[in-house]
């Protein structure tokens, strides 16, 4: 079913791209039956029951595998990497890189000449960012009764964050109201982008799929910096700290109760962090950089949300413009590498470790200094004025050590597959966090295809994937078919 | 004066003398006083100005010490809290007193540059502003016995104090740590024992380089400064100009520094079987054996001499050199920086993350794997045979946590200071290992290229490397005036032998 739907994107984008002299239309809609016909195939072959606790990793982890191979058909076939001369096992891979990083709503790009695809292709390319954002799987569940059974173990899987919401007793019923709240999101942002002028219809309509799901791609190269415009800033701006809020409290909202936002610990933490961050990088502009306030609060607010959120948006008008964070002092970028690490709020579309974690991990921290004064004391890790159970404690602690061993493992091998440690650490945590920009040459105005070879973007591929489904899925996906063999042999 | 007021002062002053902390600071005057003296009297004859200098500054270390000694008695059990803090504080004014000495005897010019260098010795960072080969005799002795001196205060804190201060909490693995009662029944037996050891690994690195042919100053420096896992050198290049045997030799004793008191203990009572037994031992070794292999395959020319000796070097976090690893392609030099911070074995003279808890935090992060497939699940995490309790593993978690937390406020402090963000990672990372050298100095440890801010910001981190990441914090609340962690005497630390 996952698989089926995303062809519906290849459609849509097929649709706008009707009548170009380019391949991509046909690209588009052949890819599109391709999918649709192998959704519907598997879909056929599969009894209709509920899935089981032990398969739910391997059920979720499979299915974005498979989604990003299907998703790349489009870029295969089309004109995307064919036109600008690149070999064809760097079109394989840059297509798999592109929809990787469109599903799994990192926003990093290899295309390097974004006039060669049409604008049914770029058109498709939002779209996979839209699906990503709310996730595959919990469309699946929203409406298919049948994954009721299970189907809360599978929106787990996939949901960003220690513990998913539930906002209704009925998994289905929770699912569906998340993609209503998704689409009502969708549509305003696209309203905010109509309302400012600058923006055309296109425009807004690409740009609200990627802004609600803060994925981060645009159909420009120079991203949100394309329109050099104040007001299109902070209304975007607006919208990328409400894309990294948790759901749920939007779904509150909509019910008359705004104050959730309010009484939200992580929502207070994870705005004042982003104030404090963007605070900090202003002052580091203006007071040791000596760039003009009104110039560094613009860059900074903007470059602080964008990868606070993980959604990756640029404001860079070229190398070295205000916007181009690579050229900032050191510090700033540290401050812009360390939002890149904890991204936004659990529950949320965004990546990274989330706010909860950091609270919980801080918290863990606090108490075993505490107890080297009283060992037998018995302290509570508390997240706002509520303890938190001992057993998600230990999941955050075991979740933050596999996260550092895989940035630590990434990083020496894409420092050896690509030999640029500084793009590497960025690339590394940039893609684990699926915020899209790094440092270095795969910073606003570089991309991938220049900074990274072939292997190393492969590898890449496979850390958004890590990344956007936190890391257990991917890592445990094998599990159940190795315990299928074993019991089978056994 | 009434009789009741009389005993409330005679009371009130026994009560000021009772005081760990003050202690702790006279003993370490003591010693520091002695070394200085020695190389005051071992340096008299290369120049008569620097030895008189020292000579004062030590005598007055040993005085105010034996004064202490004299006057503060340790009769109540006290707090962990005044432990931590106590070795914070002997470690200060042993720095305080190093600045002292480079200032006066005019080594160095200012007094920022004196405390960093100062700092450097007794952290067993080898970072340095100055060209060592240029020094009398008895300066360059003092700054070995510099890192000597802060060795043995961290091998004595993570081998007696810190597991008998965090007894209850966190028990350290049979092998290791789980034979600690049977070496260290108390805390005297345990301080001579790690002295002796100490002392006898530094006397036979002496002889090992004089029997290469070193001269007796820089045999004397380098023993000091490679047991001690400090890094200092007598050249400016490091071991970059000393011959093939002296590089063997460093490059054994390197790998020996980094390995837990423990494990050398039952190697020199004959216990072979327990010595290869420890777990934490073979990965250790393994780790060297893996970053000498991928060294030797990713960089050109590199001989597996030269491998070793940078992969021990890194791995024990002494610090010193023998090529310029800074040149290195990128994926050795992200392999390095992993081998800095994961560091040498648990209860050893290096520092770092240690092995055992980078293994421990492995095994937990398994278990949550795990977990997560089988949610009600009882896995047991186990290292050495003996099961981890919830608590441990929560505790070490927590530490190492805080320990990233510290990485990260030293590197944006350092990247405010300039350092390109690369450097400035690679500068806390290394400065909280104690190893030193980094992307942000040069291979052999000149901090020249570190400005005067940067050079102070690292020495709160030389701290928290060298005496872990406790006596830090516990320095921070007492000056923010944290009742719960300065303060509050709720727990005793036990002292079996009174």
């Amino acid at each position: 079913m996952a698989v089926a739907s995303i062809s519906v994107g290849m459609f849509v984008g097929a649709l706008v791209e009707l009548g170009s002299t380019n391949r991509d239309t046909g690209a588009l809609f052949q890819s599109g039956v391709v999918t649709l016909l192998f959704g519907l195939a598997l879909w056929w072959a599969t009894e209709p029951e509920g899935v089981r606790s032990r398969d739910v990793f391997a059920a979720v982890g499979w299915t974005w595998v498979t989604v990003t191979i299907f998703g790349s058909l489009p870029y295969i076939l089309g004109d995307t990497f064919a036109a600008v001369g690149i070999d064809r096992s760097g079109q394989i891979v840059n297509s798999i890189f592109e929809s990787a990083s469109g599903y799994t709503c990192t926003g990093s790009t290899g295309m390097t000449d974004f006039s060669v695809p049409g604008r049914g292709m770029l058109m498709y390319r939002q779209i996979t960012q839209w699906y990503g954002g709310m996730g595959i799987v919990v469309l699946a569940v929203a409406v298919l009764p049948f994954l009721g059974v299970g189907g809360l173990d599978l929106m787990s899987a996939e949901a960003p964050g220690p513990s998913s919401d539930r906002l209704s007793p009925r998994v289905s019923e929770t699912a569906k109201r998340l993609w209503a709240t998704y689409v009502l999101f969708t549509v305003a942002v696209m309203v905010m982008f109509l309302v400012i002028p600058g923006p055309s219809l296109y425009d807004a309509i690409a740009h609200g799929f990627t802004t609600a799901s803060t994925g981060g791609f645009s159909p420009y190269p120079g991203s949100i910096g394309h329109f050099d415009s104040v007001v299109l800033e902070i209304g975007v701006v607006v919208c990328m700290v409400m894309g990294g809020a948790n759901f749920a409290l939007h779904w509150r909202l909509l019910r008359g109760d705004g104050g959730s936002y309010v009484r939200d610990p992580e929502f207070r933490i994870y705005v004042l962090m982003l104030a404090g961050c963007a605070a900090v990088v202003i002052g580091l502009l203006w007071i040791d950089g000596g760039v003009p306030l009104g110039t560094a609060a613009r860059g900074a607010i903007f470059n602080v949300v964008a990868l606070g959120t993980s959604t990756g948006y640029g404001v860079a008008t070229g190398s070295g413009s205000p916007g181009d964070y690579v050229t900032w002092l050191p510090a700033a970028q540290m401050v812009l590498l360390f939002l890149m690490i904890v991204g936004a709020s659990s529950g949320s579309t965004s990546g990274g470790i989330k706010v909860m974690r950091l609270q919980v991990l801080v918290a863990l921290s606090i108490r075993s200094i505490r107890r080297s004064q009283r060992p037998r004391a018995v302290i509570p890790v508390k997240h706002g004025d509520h303890s938190v159970a001992e057993d998600i404690v230990r999941r955050v602690a075991g979740f933050f050590v596999v996260y550092a061993v895989l940035v630590m493992l990434g990083i020496v091998l894409l420092s050896e597959l690509s030999g640029d440690l500084t793009a590497s650490v960025g690339a590394i945590i940039s893609t684990l966090g699926n915020v899209g920009l790094a440092l270095g040459a795969a910073g606003p105005t570089g991309n991938f295809t220049e900074a990274f070879t072939e292997p190393g973007r492969i590898l890449l591929v496979v850390y958004m994937l890590i990344g956007r489904l936190e890391i257990f899925p991917i890592l445990l996906m094998f599990s159940a078919p190795l315990r299928a063999m074993r019991d089978r042999v056994a | 004066m009434t009789r009741h007021a009389a005993s409330e002062g005679a009371l009130l002053g026994a009560a000021s003398r009772d005081s760990f902390s003050r202690l702790a600071i006279a003993d370490g005057l003591v010693r520091l006083g002695t070394a200085s003296v020695l190389a005051s009297a071992i340096g008299a004859s290369d120049d008569w100005a620097d030895a008189a200098v020292l000579g004062l500054t030590g005598v007055s270390a040993l005085a105010l010490g034996l004064a202490g000694r004299r006057t503060f008695v340790r009769r109540r059990q006290p707090a962990t809290a005044r432990v931590l803090s106590g070795m914070a504080s002997t470690w200060a004014i042993m720095v305080l007193f190093g600045t002292a000495t480079y200032v006066f005897s005019g080594a160095i010019s200012t007094v920022d540059g004196a405390l960093f260098e100062s700092a450097a010795g007794f952290s067993t960072v080898a970072l340095t502003t100055l060209d060592p080969s240029e020094l009398s005799l008895s300066v360059a002795l003092f700054r070995g016995a510099t890192q000597w001196l802060g060795g043995l205060l961290g091998l004595t804190a993570v081998v007696v104090a810190l597991p008998r201060a965090m007894r209850g909490l966190v028990q350290t693995p049979k092998g290791e740590g789980g034979s600690a009662d049977r070496l260290v029944p108390t805390t005297r037996v345990g301080s001579q024992r790690v002295f002796r050891l100490y002392a006898g690994l530094t006397t036979a690195c002496f002889v090992g380089y004089a029997a290469t042919g070193m001269p007796l100053r820089g045999a004397a420096i380098h023993a000091m400064t490679t047991v001690s896992t400090g890094g200092f050198s007598d050249n400016a290049d490091s071991f970059a100009t000393e011959g093939g045997p002296a590089r063997v030799v460093a490059t054994f004793f390197m790998i020996v520094a980094g390995m837990s008191f423990f494990a050398l203990f039952w190697l020199l009572r004959g216990n072979h079987r327990r010595f290869l037994a420890s777990p934490e031992l073979r990965l250790y070794v393994a780790i060297i054996a893996s970053v000498t292999t991928m060294l030797v395959l990713d960089v050109e020319g590199l001989s597996v001499g030269d491998a070793l000796f940078t992969a021990a070097s890194a791995s024990s976090t002494t610090g010193h050199a023998v090529v310029d690893w800074t040149l290195f392609p990128a994926a050795s030099l992200a392999l390095l920086l992993v081998a800095v911070a994961t560091g040498a074995m648990g209860a050893s003279a290096g520092s770092g993350l240690r092995v055992v808890r980078a293994w421990m935090l492995v095994l937990f992060a398994g278990r949550e794997l795990r977990r997560q497939l089988d949610p009600n699940a009882v896995i047991v995490v186990k290292h050495a045979n003996r099961p981890l309790s919830d608590a441990e593993l929560d505790h070490l978690t927590g530490y190492q946590i805080a320990h990233f937390g510290l990485c990260a406020v030293g590197s944006f402090l350092l990247a405010v200071t300039g350092a390109e963000i690369l450097d400035a990672i690679w500068g806390a990372i290394s400065v909280l290992s104690t190893s030193g050298p980094s992307l942000a100095t040069t291979a052999f440890g000149d901090a020249g290229g570190i400005d005067r801010v940067g050079r102070l910001v690292l020495i709160p981190g030389m701290l928290a490397g060298r005496l872990s990441i406790l006596p830090l914090l516990l320095a921070v609340a007492s000056l923010l005036q944290v009742k719960d962690l300065a303060t509050r005497q709720v727990r005793r630390f036990v002292w079996p032998d009174q």
